[in-house]
């Protein structure tokens, strides 16, 4: 009973520093320093000094953002909506540079009296300029440190990565946890993609998978994302816009629901949208000679949903697809799932072929 | 004979839950590290391995149903060479549970308590450990009885949760230019089925009948289906690049299941809490086999064995701060493998042939009960 009564890893739930999200932006510059610079806090060269931090080997390469919520002993009513590091605001962006995140983290210790605390951690945004040199090693400190979770979504920004965590959403009160949720919409947004786990990204790098990873874009209250990031390996190597972001997760077997809509059938100009409530995808490729064809097999089930009497804008059915096909082929790797063919034979006959197609 | 304190079917449990120990952790690392996609392959052929020297472990016992171990050593060896084959097997199990537990505390401490001091979770370990072994074999019979099922439960689960992320395809190529990595595996892969030969410690206390080889093979069967079905699975979610790399696979398997809604978030944190269970059970088992061994070894009267008992507590706790560096716990000293290859597939294997040979006469005073037993010598 003695033994029961104790507990080494007891934290007191205000002592802990709970880690929402986390910005990754290249260094130099100094992310938001424009906005440093209009605020009226510490003048910007002395809270650049303290984001520095002395490094064993090497130049810092990297700027870490953590967004911390405030949780105030004595609780007061907030003004408007919204969060920020603004007096009253509900949130806490602290910036650090370095050249190893695991470094950067214990750094960030001597700024705050809380104990920094992963669990609860949200999504991590990555800039696309940190993303084009390769997300490996920005990623390695988050796979391995137990706190982490392999659910945490991703997200790539164009430009920088903090400017995202520093949205004041209308709703939300934090913006990391703005960002989560949008993925789950997914349902019902096909432009949305929603494969951004931590979990499934590793796999897919160690895995030698090229894939897409959804684009963070904010403004100063709001978030949209709007297409993807392409990575081969680990590296940006281009942007997918909305529709051909819809077109990849039809072909991939990703798509979990969406609108489609089409040229009437029956009167021209008029438009019909179908509410896509299921899509499965079956993909074959077909070795003939030295020819190779892929066999897609595409089963849509959906419900009417509207009819508008107007000119469509363009037609989007077997042209649609075809028309992106060129994009699946980007990212496609014909270890997806749904391809039953022998690996060996993909990395001997198929990639090759492929490697001429992506990116090209 | 002293009525037996266990029966039957609690041998299937007892050799299930001292197999199924720390390893359960590592196995589908360091089987994928070796044999790649076909690991797998490498654990069924290495649970086979198990079950012909798991056989020949029980053939052992049959032939001394009224002696454990230690006890049977002494009566073929004789006073030297039995207590030296004695000492190396008391040296093994005494260093498997140390280590074995050192490894338990570590990974407790990645995952779950990382302030807390090696030291105290050790201590801990090692004093709940201890305590079920003074209070007898009924009762570590009882308590590997409650837990078993629920880690078995907790075990297939996780597994039944993470299907839905597995992948068949990354399976494959099956035995594609690995067929030497396969078989090179096949006996480091049987080394992780450590726990069979505790039905040497564990058959003198069982009631025998025909059904008792049925149930200690179904006690071997169950870890070794539970290895294969794990590896599977990891394979089958992470692929052979990720699952090389994971320190522990399975825990990183619980983290990686997913649910549409928010919904066992902390799903490991539950799952490790069954974990304990399964390690204490092993630890539990070993402790008592531990005993054994050092009180047929100093012919330690039973009045005095709880002397012996927490005896164990500044051994095991020296064994668990010698080794400081986990990586070459986690993979097994090279000298722990060699000894244990050596009572494995050469002391054990002999003795039996031995004394199957040996004992071709039926023995007086041996009830037909005894005489009924499959692999008896009649």
């Amino acid at each position: 009973m003695l033994l029961l009564a104790g507990c080494w890893d007891h934290i007191d739930i205000e002592q802990r520093g709970y880690v929402l999200g986390v910005a990754i932006d290249a260094y130099p510059p100094m992310p938001g320093k424009d906005e440093k610079a209009a605020s009226e806090e510490t003048p910007p060269e002395e809270e650049e000094k303290i984001e520095m931090m002395e490094t064993h080997t090497g130049k810092p390469s990297y700027a870490m953002t953590i967004q911390m919520p405030i949780l105030r002993k004595n609780p007061q009513p907030a003004e408007g909506g919204g969060s920020s590091s603004e007096g009253g605001g509900l949130t806490w962006e602290i910036t650090q540079v370095g050249n190893s995140f695991m470094a950067m983290n214990r750094e960030l210790l001597a700024r705050t009296s809380l104990s920094l605390y992963y669990e609860h951690l949200q999504v991590i945004i990555i800039s696309d300029q940190v993303a084009r040199k390769g997300i490996s090693d920005v990623l390695d400190f988050f796979t391995r440190d137990p706190e982490m979770r392999r659910r945490v979504r991703i997200f790539i920004s164009k430009g920088e990565a903090k400017a995202v965590l520093d949205v004041k959403p209308r709703i939300e009160e934090y913006s990391s946890v703005y960002l989560a949720e949008m993925p789950t919409n997914a349902g019902k947004n096909s432009r949305i993609v929603h494969h951004t786990d931590l979990g499934q990204v590793i796999q897919l790098i160690h895995n030698d998978l090229s894939f897409v990873l959804p684009v963070a874009q904010a403004t100063k209250d709001e978030i949209k994302i709007t297409g993807a990031a392409a990575f081969k390996g680990d590296k940006l190597v281009g942007w997918v816009n909305e529709l051909e972001t819809e077109a990849i997760k039809l072909i991939r077997n990703l798509y979990l629901g969406g609108v489609v809509s089409v040229k009437s059938p029956e009167q021209k100009d008029a438009l019909e949208v179908l509410d896509i409530t299921k899509a499965k995808t079956k993909i074959t490729p077909i070795i003939n000679n030295d020819q190779i064809t892929m066999d897609i097999k595409i089963d849509i089930k959906g419900n009417y949903a509207e009819y508008i009497n107007k000119a469509a804008l363009e037609d989007i059915t077997i042209d649609f697809l075809k028309e992106n096909i060129r994009i699946f082929l980007k990212s496609a790797d014909l270890t997806a799932p749904g391809l039953k063919l022998h690996p060996a034979a993909c990395q001997l006959v198929f990639l090759p072929f492929l490697n001429r197609l992506v990116f090209a | 004979m002293n009525k037996p304190k266990l029966n039957s079917m609690q041998m299937m449990t007892l050799i299930s839950a001292g197999t199924l120990g720390v390893d359960i952790l590592t196995v589908p690392r360091r089987m994928v590290e070796s044999s790649g996609q076909d690991a797998w392959i490498s654990i069924l052929l290495g649970g086979l391995l198990t079950l012909i020297f798991g056989t020949l472990a029980y053939i052992l016992a049959v032939q001394y149903p009224d002696k454990d171990f230690p006890e049977i050593l002494i009566s073929i060896g004789g006073k030297f060479f039995g207590r030296l084959m004695l000492l190396i097997v008391a040296i093994y199990v005494l260093l498997y549970l140390g280590l074995s537990i050192k490894i338990f505390v570590q990974a407790l401490l990645v995952f779950l308590l990382d302030k807390t001091p090696v030291f105290i979770l050790m201590l801990l370990m090692n004093l709940v450990a201890g305590y079920a072994v003074v209070k007898g074999l009924e009762t570590i019979g009882r308590v590997v009885d409650i837990l078993f099922p629920l880690t078995i439960f907790t075990i297939f689960f996780v597994m039944l949760l993470a299907l839905p992320q597995a992948d068949p395809i990354r399976l494959k190529p099956i035995l594609y230019n690995n067929d030497k990595n396969v078989l090179k595996s096949i006996i480091p892969a049987a080394q992780r089925f450590t726990g069979v030969g505790l039905i040497l410690y564990y058959f003198k206390h069982t009631n025998k009948s025909k059904s008792s080889f049925l149930w200690f093979l179904a006690g071997i069967c169950i870890p070794v289906f539970s290895y294969t079905a794990l590896t599977l699975i990891t394979i089958m979610v992470f692929g052979i690049k990720e699952t090389a790399i994971l320190t522990y696979p399975p825990l990183t398997l619980i983290k990686a299941i997913r649910f549409p809604i928010s919904f066992l978030e902390r799903l490991e944190s539950f799952a490790a809490v069954f974990w304990i269970g399964i390690v204490f059970n092993a630890a539990v088992l070993f402790y008592y086999s531990s005993l054994r061994n050092i009180t047929v070894f100093f012919s330690i009267p039973e009045k005095y064995e709880i002397y012996a008992i927490w005896a164990h507590l500044p051994l095991l706790m020296m064994i668990g701060q010698a080794e400081s560096n986990v990586w070459e716990v986690l993979d097994g000293t090279p000298i722990i493998r060699t000894v244990q290859f050596l009572i494995v597939l050469g002391m054990i294997p002999l003795l039996a042939g031995y004394t199957f040979l040996k004992n071709r006469r039926r023995r007086p005073g041996e009830s037909k009960k005894i005489r009924d037993l499959p692999f008896y010598y009649t």
